[in-house]
């Protein structure tokens, strides 16, 4: 270290030039490494949040393009909720509704061929000594699971217990789509005006009934969990029973309405968080449309949470539709009202 | 050196402190009032404020009748300017934290203040906003 240099310089200089950083270069280097990690650092989470809404995308893609298949099967889309009425008995039955969803009729599009085949559509869903019908409705699929949504695989749904949790839902109504249930009563669609519907109102939507366009009408919805005050939801894939015999109540589990607005969760006053649409996506949620593409809606689109009061007033039409907002204009399939690109 | 270095470190610094502004719709501001019901204090009525724009503001009253409205997620209040005003006591059935089933709630107050609502109440911009409504069950 004291060594003499060979210019014969004194060594006092010599120890001034040593190489070595001082406190302050330390500290500020310290200084700008934290600020461009704190700049950095939420830049990832965001990618990572980007690439889950991608996930998210291509499942409700998968899921339209089965809707398709199913269509170009059958010619219409599947049943929404199997809610009354005996499958292969008295189709008016008051009761006998299997509870099975739409997903359930999309197993063989889906490349799950061999769950459909373990299922027997005449019986209960929550049904576990004659049939598979309890294991079907027990068995998770990658496909119906957000990977931002914080849900378990499997929870409790009514009569099903470990019932495979979804977060995607049909879209049955702009409007609270769940009362007036006589069965065989004539379908009002202004009020039940959805893709998807329960069977007792015996109505079954094809392509030709979009009438709106397939590009402005919403078919499957994101939901979250953690919308209920008991921080769950009840979105699950294949069934909504409420009672291991018939279905009851529980559409809930399976299809969604637009009179509530996005991401709205009971304890912001939320009175029906199950059959409201949301997601852990910041600012809004994705949908699938009619036409198989997949959008990302902003949650503050226009909304005017109108509610059905009778058919004079159906979409506001007395006031060209001013109070019947454009969330809702999505879900109707024949409104006759102007949709703005979103 | 160490002055360019601290400078440039500095002047990060502010760049980055710039971005903590306030953050949502500036148009938003906030909203609280009480419903009473016949007089007597509305607890667990669901609030919420339509302005015809973007998404409506929601809230739910306490034991008071006391309510706050909700925007989104991030941010609380109503829109400012004329919102129509809907109230409900009707509630979607439930479950509690652990499974034991909710039954649903009916409606309780007519429906000139829920389906087919005549309120209405102006949001300001300017002052605070207080937003209490009296309603008769008749």
């Amino acid at each position: 270290m004291f060594e003499p240099t060979h210019s014969g310089r004194p060594q006092v200089r010599k120890l001034d030039r040593q190489p070595a950083f001082t406190l302050v270069e330390l500290l500020v280097v310290i200084a700008i490494i934290g600020v461009l990690i704190a700049l950095l650092l939420p830049a990832v989470q965001q990618a990572r949040e980007a690439a889950r809404r991608m996930s998210c995308s291509n499942n409700l893609k998968n899921i339209g393009l089965a809707l398709h298949t199913y269509h170009d099967t059958h010619n219409c889309f599947p049943i929404g909720h199997h809610y009354q009425g005996h499958w292969d008995g008295d189709p008016l039955s008051s009761e006998g509704g299997t509870g099975f969803g739409w997903a359930t009729g999309l197993l063989p599009y889906i490349e799950q061929g061999n769950q459909f085949e373990r299922f027997d559509s005449r019986y209960p869903a929550g049904e576990n000594t004659i049939t598979g019908n309890r294991t079907v409705c027990q068995t998770p699929l990658n496909l119906f699971s957000c990977p931002s949504d914080t849900k378990p695989a499997q929870y409790d749904e009514g009569a099903i217990p470990n019932a495979a949790t979804s977060s995607y839902q049909g879209a049955a109504s702009a409007y609270d789509s769940y009362p007036n249930n006589a069965v065989g009563s004539v379908p009002n669609r202004d009020r039940f005006n959805g893709v998807f519907d329960r069977t007792n109102r015996g109505f079954i939507a094809g392509l030709k009934h979009i009438q709106d366009g397939t590009s402005n009408t919403i078919i499957v919805a994101e939901t979250k969990w953690e919308m209920d005050d008991n921080r769950r939801n009840r979105s699950r894939i294949y069934a909504g029973n409420d009672i291991v015999d018939y279905a009851k109540g529980a559409s809930n589990a399976v299809l969604i309405n637009g009179q509530w607005a996005m991401n709205w969760t009971q304890k912001q006053g939320n009175p029906q968080p199950h059959r409201t649409a949301g997601s852990f996506h910041p600012g809004g949620a994705m949908f699938g449309f009619c036409d198989g593409s997949v959008h990302f809606v902003s949650e503050t689109i226009e909304h005017t949470a109108t509610a059905w009061t009778n058919a004079n007033n159906a979409y506001d039409a007395p006031n060209g539709g001013v109070g019947y907002g454009v969330y809702q204009r999505l879900f109707s399939i024949s409104d006759g009202l102007i949709v703005p690109e979103i | 050196m160490y002055f360019q270095t601290s400078c440039l470190a500095s002047a990060s610094l502010v760049l980055l402190l710039l971005g903590c502004g306030p953050r949502g719709d500036k148009e938003i501001v906030e909203v609280e009032g009480t419903i009473t019901l016949d007089g007597q204090p509305l607890p667990g009525a669901t609030v919420l404020f339509v302005p015809g724009k973007s998404r409506p503001s929601g809230g739910r009253t306490d034991e008071n009748g006391h309510y706050e409205l909700h925007y989104t997620d991030r941010q609380k209040g109503a829109r400012i300017g004329l919102n129509r005003v809907q109230i409900t006591t009707a509630q979607g059935p439930s479950e509690t934290a652990d499974g034991q089933p909710i039954a649903a709630i009916a409606e309780r107050i007519p429906a000139q203040y829920n389906a087919a609502s005549t309120l209405q109440f102006n949001v300001s911009g300017d002052q605070a906003n207080v937003a209490d409504f009296d309603l008769s069950s008749h």
